[in-house]
């Protein structure tokens, strides 16, 4: 196609440099350095989060649980913890709770409910109850009285048996007969000459003599059967006797201590209940005492300050303390933050000891977790860190639902429990739970898990940002100065806090906001201070925060460097002056961490004759992601809605990030697309000193895109490495000229004239700023202004077509199979 | 006085079964450690009891009063040497406990013959019999009036007191009862070892202690004789002086090659 020589417009002046980066003013702080600034609540512009958390903390119906969800240094924790703690302060003290022994059924211990204050009471006092009577009982029985009574048993139940032993003793002698004592048993024989009688004697007796020797043997084989048969019961009877004479002896003194024991805790009835079940445990098993007094033989230690309560044998009397507080404390709910939320940590768990090869348990080993200390009060928990423990979630969900705390090990859940456990009494639960995470695990939450709406009603969304005005800063500026308080900086010129502030607009990406990110300001200031103090200043300045800011983009600057230093040596092509047809730069964020800079690509295209194909070269090689693709089609969409829309679509066209072998997504190089393939189709060379971001609608309007700073920055570095020409720039979308912050260099270069930054609103006016010549519009007569690009697409693409429709009224409707021929 | 921690006495069980033995080593075990002494066992095969067995439809009592048919002389044996395994493992563990050296040895005859033989340079001999009162009984010393060992006597008031048994003195006095004498309730005087022996058999006892070299047991007869109407193990001192055969089965631990050894015959 012949074009006709037009004189190009000149490059639009771009906006000015006051729009480029809007800074802080100092003077408009109201303080000269922080050090004289008074400390803040520390929280601003998360309304409605406290709003969610006040909420949360101090309403008593249960499932209004709660979700933390924002950015990291958004000061979730923080306001966590400071919102809590005040909430907490009105709460009364929780009770406390202990388990202990349930002598009917062991391996289900009781849960007792005490007022604060008491559980280690009761438990110091069990232990001195135990010790008391360890050397209390022990004397009992080494009394005479007692030795006298435990005599007379003896003598009564010994002469019981002693009687019939002896009678059939006697009948035994009387009638001859021996008594022999075999491996097996005892065994009865004739004597013949004062010995048991041999078998040939026997053989050679009579058959009347051998029946009257069997005789008498079975009789009194009978009757020493039955003088035996008599041990069992005796036995039997001599041991209950001996418990009962046990049990008298005992109950004095155990009565009498206990009774000290219930003088102590008479206000609460469970503990009464406990000790009248204990006292009749001790009378039952008053032998306890005695065993340890034989051990206590061996000891290094007298008896008397011995610790007996520290015998395994008296675990059964001991005080396991789940929960205990300090009532001598001021009356505060607790507040637990949990790191390690495993199933064990959270819930708790039943200890183990290995005993005869077996694994044995008891309620002195059950351990609480983070929701027996947080009862009454609050738990807070990392989100991530409880979804990653396994079967963690699911607990604390079942502890939520039920209200009570049940105490599973990961092996039960698996099925490979020891021999023995325990089923404690669940303790209940009246806990506020906070759940502190992302916004994107909320979302997986809500989707995917009906119980965790049930149970987590509140939300509290921490913004990332707020509006700029003045009250908005100085806010901020108090916040930072609180935090470099607490971080112990040194304190900030007034100057230092607008430069942190400056950096907190860039953060938010947007000049009529600030960033409320407030731990990564916090990082900035940190290490502004280090090198106030290497400079051994008093104050940490702008200059301090500048440096600070740079040395952290430097430190994560080595892939730009190096990616920019292959355009500059010409490894990757990027031009950034002349023209050239079907080629524009295109620009994108590369994001490594918290680093993010801009990088150019050549985006080109390439037109022919065809059935109406756009070819995304990127989406053919599965590059390309989706959004990508999206920008694409629509682009395609663009060109067949815009141009010889009353002829067949006979365009095939072909896009390209060249030397881009990594994946693109995002339709932020849609217009960029668009403009190249307009070049291409008009014939129209693009300038490429301009680079170009925005994505591009249906209607040709472009659209707002992210990272704008980052895009215009990293071409004006690489114009500033090949030298600024005074003719390039960036065109960027309209809608994003409220984003821009961009760095001083840049706003100097624009004041100067140097570098442009040209906000495009359509495709048309794109057009124009790239070609330097008018984009044309659409005449009464249908066709769009003579010599204009859109006039010079449409022409171009109606020549496609009839070109087609040649080729097709000649029998062949596909040119491009010819040509492949 | 003797100097007890310097004591060392050689305690010598026998018995014709593990049953019996056991009584017997149960009472040795409170005084090994106590005489530091060294250990040893010596059980029987009874010939009396594997003939008796031989008889048709014999029967056994077992100590619940149930009854079986009497095994046949091969089971017995076979019994026999189960016990005996039985045995000499309680009477390591004893050993091991007072850390003293230890023999056993096996034979065949009668027991207190047996017995009396093998405690030629033993200090101490123990004949076990297994209890037929329900009811752990009294520590028994029969000795002779006026004549008592300390050893004895210590022994006694040592298992008194581990088992928190009472202890009773039966003295024969040969009929030259002092007239004035006094006798505390434990204590009992009986004119000769007949009377004793009967008292004895109308009397829970849970051991039997006499001396040997000081009366009024002094025969095996007698030792028999107070085994069969005491029921329970007897303790027997002063043993190592007794005029018995010298074929001695059972060496001291204190021979050359001793040493926890045993013998088998």
């Amino acid at each position: 196609m012949a074009l006709k020589s037009t004189a190009k417009m000149d490059i639009p002046a771009g906006l000015p440099s006051s729009r480029l980066r809007i800074e802080c003013d100092p003077k408009s702080l109201g303080f000269k350095t922080t050090a004289s600034l008074k400390s803040t609540s520390g929280l601003i512009g998360q309304d409605r989060a406290i709003g969610a958390i006040k909420l949360s903390a101090e309403i008593s119906h249960k499932e209004f649980n709660l979700y933390v969800l924002g950015r990291e240094g958004t000061g979730r924790h923080t306001a966590v913890k400071r919102l809590l703690l005040e909430a907490a302060a009105v709460r009364p003290m929780p009770c406390d709770w202990v388990y202990v022994n349930n002598f009917d059924t062991p391996h289900k211990p009781n849960a007792m409910r005490l007022a604060p204050g008491s559980a280690t009471a009761l438990k110091s006092a069990m232990q001195q109850l135990v010790d008391d009577l360890a050397v209390e009982i022990p004397a009992l029985f080494e009394s005479e009285d007692y030795q006298t009574q435990r005599r007379a048993i003896e003598e009564e139940f010994g002469q019981k048996h002693e009687k019939p032993i002896a009678e059939f003793a006697d009948q035994a002698k009387v009638e001859n007969v021996a008594l022999l004592r075999t491996p097996m048993g005892f065994m009865l024989a004739a004597i013949e000459d004062g010995k048991p009688i041999k078998p040939e004697v026997y053989e050679a007796l009579t058959p009347e003599q051998r029946g009257e020797v069997d005789a008498k043997i079975e009789r009194l084989q009978e009757h020493l059967a039955g003088v035996l048969k008599q041990g069992p019961q005796l036995e039997k009877e001599h041991r209950q006797k001996v418990e009962t004479l046990h049990a008298g002896m005992a109950e004095h003194a155990v009565s009498l201590r206990i009774h000290e024991v219930e003088n102590e805790f008479s206000k609460e009835p469970c503990i009464v209940g406990y000790l009248k079940n204990v006292r009749t445990d001790m009378m039952s098993n008053a032998e306890l005492f005695l065993l340890s007094k034989e051990r206590a033989k061996d000891g290094p230690f007298p008896e008397v300050i011995r610790k007996y309560h520290l015998d395994p044998h008296f675990d059964r009397y001991a005080v396991n303390v789940m929960v205990s507080h300090d009532a001598n404390d001021t009356a505060a709910a607790p507040i637990i933050t949990e790191d390690l939320p495993s199933l064990g940590q959270l819930t708790g768990r039943i200890e183990h000891i290995s005993e005869m090869g077996t694994l044995a348990t008891n309620f002195t080993l059950i351990k609480p977790g983070a929701l027996h200390r947080a009862n009454g009060g609050y738990l807070v928990l990392d989100a991530q860190r409880l979804l990653s423990e396994p079967y963690a979630w699911e607990a604390l969900k079942r502890c939520l639902q039920s209200q009570s705390i049940a105490i599973t090990s990961l092996a039960e859940r698996l099925s490979l429990s020891p021999t023995t456990t325990l089923e404690p009494d669940p303790i209940p639960l009246d806990v506020r739970v906070v759940l502190i995470g992302n916004g994107r695990l909320h979302m997986l939450l809500q989707n995917f898990d009906p119980e965790f709406g049930q149970l987590f009603k509140v939300q509290a969304d921490f913004e990332d940002d707020l509006t700029r005005n003045a009250k908005s800063i100085r806010a901020l500026a108090r916040v930072v100065a609180d935090y470099a308080d607490q971080e112990g900086l040194r304190p900030m010129t007034a100057g230092a806090v607008a430069a942190l502030l400056d950096q907190a607009v860039r953060m938010a990406e947007d000049n009529k906001k600030l960033s409320l990110e407030i731990g990564a300001l916090t990082d900035v200031m940190r290490e502004a201070d280090f090198y106030a103090v290497q400079q051994k200043r008093d104050l940490i300045s702008d200059s301090h925060i500048s440096q600070a800011i740079m040395q952290a983009e430097y430190r994560a600057a080595r892939i730009k460097e190096r990616m920019q230093e292959a355009v500059v040596r010409k490894t990757i092509l990027i031009d950034t002056s002349g023209t050239r047809v079907g080629q524009v730069n295109g620009l994108s964020v590369v994001g490594i961490g918290n680093h993010h800079f801009g990088r150019s690509s050549r985006i080109t295209a390439t037109v022919r004759l065809g059935a109406g194909k756009l070819i995304d070269i990127e989406r053919e090689v599965e590059l390309g992601g989706p959004l990508h693709s999206k920008g694409v089609l629509i682009l395609s969409s663009y060109l067949a809605s815009h141009y010889a829309v009353d002829v067949p679509m006979s365009l095939h066209a072909s896009l390209v990030f060249e030397q881009s072998y990594g994946g693109v997504d995002g339709d932020s190089a849609s217009s960029a697309e668009l403009y190249a393939l307009l070049s291409a189709l008009s014939g129209v060379p693009i300038r490429q000193g301009l680079a170009v971001t925005g994505s591009v609608n249906q209607n040709g309007e472009v659209q707002a895109i992210g990272g704008v700073n980052e895009k215009i920055e990293g071409f004006f570095d690489l114009c500033v490495v090949r030298g600024l020409t005074g003719e390039q720039g960036v065109l960027i979308p309209a809608s994003n000229i409220d984003h821009l912050m961009l760095r001083r260099e840049v706003v100097e270069a624009a004041k100067t004239g140097a570098f442009r930054v040209i906000p495009i609103k359509t495709i048309d006016q794109g057009v124009e700023v790239l070609t330097g010549q008018k984009a044309g519009h659409r005449e009464r007569n249908g066709q769009y202004s003579d010599e204009s690009i859109n006039a010079l697409v449409e022409a171009r693409l109606r020549a496609f077509a009839n070109t087609r429709r040649k080729f097709a009224s000649q029998g062949d409707t596909n040119p491009d199979r010819k040509s492949r021929r | 006085m003797t100097n007890k921690e310097n004591r060392r006495s050689r305690i010598l069980v026998g018995a014709s079964s593990f049953a019996d033995a056991a009584t017997a080593l149960r009472l040795v075990d409170k005084l090994a450690t106590i005489f530091r002494s060294v250990c040893g066992g010596v059980l029987v095969e009874e010939e009396s009891i594997l003939a008796i067995c031989q008889i048709q439809d014999k029967r056994i009592i077992l100590m619940n009063g149930a009854t079986m048919k009497a095994p046949s002389r091969s089971q017995v044996r076979t019994q026999l040497n189960a016990d005996a395994r039985a045995f000499r493992q309680s009477l390591a563990r004893t050993a091991k406990a007072a850390g003293a050296d230890w023999a056993f040895s096996q034979e065949a005859g009668d027991l207190i013959n047996i017995a009396l033989r093998a405690a030629t340079g033993w200090d101490i001999l123990v004949i076990g019999s297994r209890y037929l009162n329900a009811i752990k009984g009294k520590i028994v010393l029969l000795e002779m009036l006026d004549a008592v060992g300390e050893e004895m006597r210590d022994a006694a008031e040592l298992l008194a007191r581990q088992f928190s048994a009472d202890q009773v003195v039966f003295s024969v006095d040969q009929g030259m009862r002092r007239e004035g004498s006094t006798l505390s309730s434990a204590n009992f005087s009986f004119a000769s070892l007949d009377e004793a022996l009967r008292a004895l058999a109308q009397t829970n006892a849970q051991a039997v202690l006499v001396d040997y070299s000081r009366g009024p047991v002094r025969t095996a007869e007698d030792i028999s004789r107070l085994l069969e109407v005491s029921h329970c193990p007897v303790i027997i001192f002063g043993i190592s002086g007794a005029n018995v055969a010298a074929d001695n089965t059972v060496p001291s631990p204190y021979a050359s090659d001793a040493r926890g050894q045993t013998r088998e015959n």
